[in-house]
Formats: structure tokens, sequence, C-alpha cells
């Protein structure tokens, strides 16, 4: 599973975090195995929360995080808010194994602040997953 | 020792155990000495129990001025955790990460080179194989 959220500006000046689901099938490793890291294979996209449409949109910041898709919804929530204490951002692109989970950061903003943004997207992530994001409907999917 | 400061304590002792949910007893069931010193960790595994006390030694001296003695700590598994106790944690790594997506949407400067732009997907649709399969970014 790969669990990404990404701060956007549109072109009018809209800002939000986005943030997306992908599963990989199932898999079970001790360490993300290469072929299964985001840019060579993402998985397939099942859920997304919108706060800005994408499409153009510039890209400040984003958080990348690789997980088996069988591990314990707990163990995802508690790692999303335990992340900004385990992970130390010095730099405008960070790239972490926390076994058996991998995280990526990247950041274009102050780097006064990645800290902050780092728990800001961890956070957008957690709060998507617990409900408490609306959810972008499928495609196909009817209001009621 | 006032809740104020009982709960700062409290909040300082999740961020020394990684954002851990952290809360003092409640409804502890027995009478015994040190009832109202009896600090709840939660989400805190067998296996990592020895490291997360560990962590605790550098503020151990203030949790028992502010405790006013030694103080008895119970560690709650991740699956006790959320068999009893799902909607106080669940409730604590909301907070934990609240004040940081409130105060990054406050203070950030979005006017910067950006890293890239965003690209529409397309989540899936039923059967598996329908969804994008690709990130929702290019490089700038």
């Amino acid at each position: 599973m790969l669990l990404t959220a990404q701060r956007v500006v549109s072109p009018r000046g809209a800002r939000g975090v986005n943030v997306y689901q992908y599963v990989h099938g199932s898999s079970v490793w001790t360490r993300v195995p290469d072929e299964l890291l985001p840019d060579t294979n993402p998985g397939e996209l099942v859920r997304q929360w919108l706060e800005v449409p994408p499409g153009e949109n510039r890209i400040v910041s984003y958080l990348d995080i690789v997980a088996p898709d069988e591990v314990a919804a707990p163990d995802v929530h508690q790692r999303l808010a335990s992340l900004k204490h385990y992970l130390q951002v010095t730099s405008t692109r960070t790239e972490v194994y926390w076994d058996p989970l991998w995280v990526r950061f990247g950041s274009a903003i102050d780097s006064r602040i990645l800290q902050t943004e780092l728990g800001a997207l961890a956070g957008h992530i957690l709060l998507s997953l617990t409900g408490h994001r609306a959810e972008a409907p499928a495609p196909g999917a009817r209001g009621g | 020792m006032t809740t104020p400061v009982r709960e700062e304590l409290a909040r300082r002792i999740s961020d020394a155990l990684s954002g851990r949910p952290v809360r003092w007893a409640q409804n502890v069931l027995g009478d015994y000495d040190g009832r109202e010193r009896t600090l709840e960790i939660f989400n805190a595994d067998a296996a990592e129990q020895r490291e997360l006390f560990r962590s605790l030694r550098p503020i151990r001296k203030e949790m028992e001025a502010v405790a006013g003695g030694p103080v008895i700590v119970i560690f709650h598994t991740r699956a006790e955790s959320a068999r009893l106790y799902s909607d106080f944690v669940e409730r604590a790594l909301l907070a934990e990460v609240t004040l940081d997506v409130d105060t990054a949407a406050r203070i950030l400067d979005v006017e910067v080179p950006p890293l890239g732009t965003d690209i529409a997907l397309h989540p899936r649709s039923g059967a598996p194989g329908t969804g994008s399969s690709e990130l929702p970014r290019k490089a700038a």
C-alpha cells in the first residue's frame, strides 16, 4: 500500500492537501522490496481525498509512505502520529526505511518548518484514513 | 498537583514516547498505593516496552515530583488499545497531528518554486485493475 499526501496550490491560488491511497495486492515483507517503491510501482489507486481538484496544481510538499497492505490499521495510525518524532528532516528531500514501512518526504518550503510540515502531511493522511476528511467519490458513483 | 500540570506532563511524556497516547489512569480496578500516580501508555507492544521505559528516564524525576511519588506505569499493547480503548486512542492520535495540520496551514508560505505539478487520477471503481497506477505528480 502507498499512502501519499501532497500540498498543492492551484493556478488561482487555492491551497490544500490531497491524499491518495493505493494498494499493491497481498504482500508481506520485512523491508519494502525495491519493485514496490513508488517510482517503480505505486500500486493501484483505490481512494482519494481531495481538497483542491488536481490537474496542473503546483506541488509544495509531499509525503509518500509504503506499507504492507495487510498492516493493521492501529499500527499505521500510530506510525503516522509518530513520524515527526521518528524522522528529523533537515533537507528538502528525505527517504528512509522504517521497517516494514518506507517513507519519502519532499518539500520546497522554509527549512525551519519542515518538521511541522512533515507532521501536517502525516496528519492529513491520518485524518483521511479515520474518516475525518471527505473522500472523493469513485468514478460512476451516484450521490444518494 | 493541579490538573493542568498533570495534563501538560502527560503531553510531554507522550512526546518522549514518540506520540503514543498517554493518560493518567482512570477507572483502574482495585485499591492500591499509588493509584492516583498511575500512568497508562497505549500502543506499546511487549517488544517495545523496555525501550519506552528507557525513554522515560530523563523525565522520571519530574514525573515523580508532579505525581507526588513514584509513577506506576501500565502499558497497553496495540491489540488491547484497539480492542478496549479505541475511542480514546483515536482521539489522542488525532489531537497529536491536528496541531501540526493547523499550524502548517496557518504559517506556511507556499510561494516557493514548485517540486512539480499534480495530475488527475481515477480510483478503482469496482473490479481490481480499474484504478490509476501512477503517482499523482510529475516533476517540475
